[in-house]
């Protein structure tokens, strides 16, 4: 249910840099919890397991619209959607690094 | 004091990673890193059987020479490999990949020559490693519209390498 990420990437620079390590939870009621600005953990079919900040939710379909803090981030508009059942947790702790 | 921790056990057990993809450095690409990291294979190969013709195994010094240039093999294949990853996930979109569809066996190739190259000390894998690489830097230059020349390094090993003619 908890789990600890460590992450690659500046998407989310300065609010989480690359090499800082976040807590993750999922309970089973996690994508009902999920509101906007909230950052989050998910499988993406072609990149992999990456993180976002959400941007809205579309509760009747299940799907989030995410991005990161940057114009040229990856985001929902190049990647698409993202299914509830991709979910892998929402952050609940950001442990920074020293950098 | 919580991150040195989890830092520290980072290093032991791994952790899972979220990529943030594609950011501030974003359109910064270049498989030059992957180039370097595949010359220095070759180094190490070469290094390993230079110290196994001139120095006596059972010394104290070679088991401390071997270990460095095994260790600095290991971490530079996997360099190679990640380099090469990251452009073809994050740079090659889907109109590169189709005028170049030999792209995906290529990756595949340099990532299975990458592994070789970690679990053998054989000189051919990893000149092979740096031919993929080289065919993957041409591919990647040609998607800029820049023409390469294949150069020798001017150091050690003295390879090709497919430099961009700017």
């Amino acid at each position: 249910m908890f789990r600890i990420i460590r992450i690659a990437g500046n998407s989310l620079y300065p609010k989480i840099k690359p090499g800082d390590y976040v807590i993750i939870y999922k309970p089973p009621w996690l994508f009902n919890s999920i509101i906007r600005g909230d950052v989050v953990v998910f499988n993406q079919r072609i990149l992999g397991r990456m993180i976002k900040i959400v941007d809205s939710k579309n509760t009747e379909k299940g799907e989030l619209s995410v991005s990161g803090l940057h114009s040229d981030s990856t985001n929902s508009n190049s990647f698409g959607v993202i299914n509830k059942e991709d979910l892998i947790g929402k952050v609940i702790w950001h442990i920074r690094g020293n950098k | 004091m919580i991150y040195k921790v989890l830092s520290s056990i980072d290093k032991k057990v791994n952790f899972e990673v979220a990529q943030a993809h594609c950011d501030i450095p974003c359109g910064i690409y270049d498989p030059h890193r992957a180039q370097l990291a595949a010359l220095t294979v070759i180094r190490m190969v070469d290094l390993m059987e230079g110290l196994v013709k001139e120095h006596k195994t059972d010394t104290l010094e070679f088991q401390n020479s071997m270990s460095r240039y095994v260790a600095v093999k290991e971490e530079h294949a996997e360099i190679c490999k990640h380099e090469i990853r990251v452009i073809w996930g994050d740079y090659l979109k889907a109109n590169h990949l189709e005028k170049y569809p030999q792209v995906h066996g290529l990756v595949h190739k340099i990532m299975q020559l990458g592994s070789k190259a970690r679990q053998t000390a054989d000189r051919e894998t990893a000149v092979n490693l740096l031919d993929a690489v080289n065919e993957f830097a041409e591919i990647f230059w040609d998607t800029k519209g820049v023409k390469t020349k294949k150069v020798k390094a001017p150091y050690k090993p003295e390879e090709l390498v497919v430099y961009p003619d700017l």
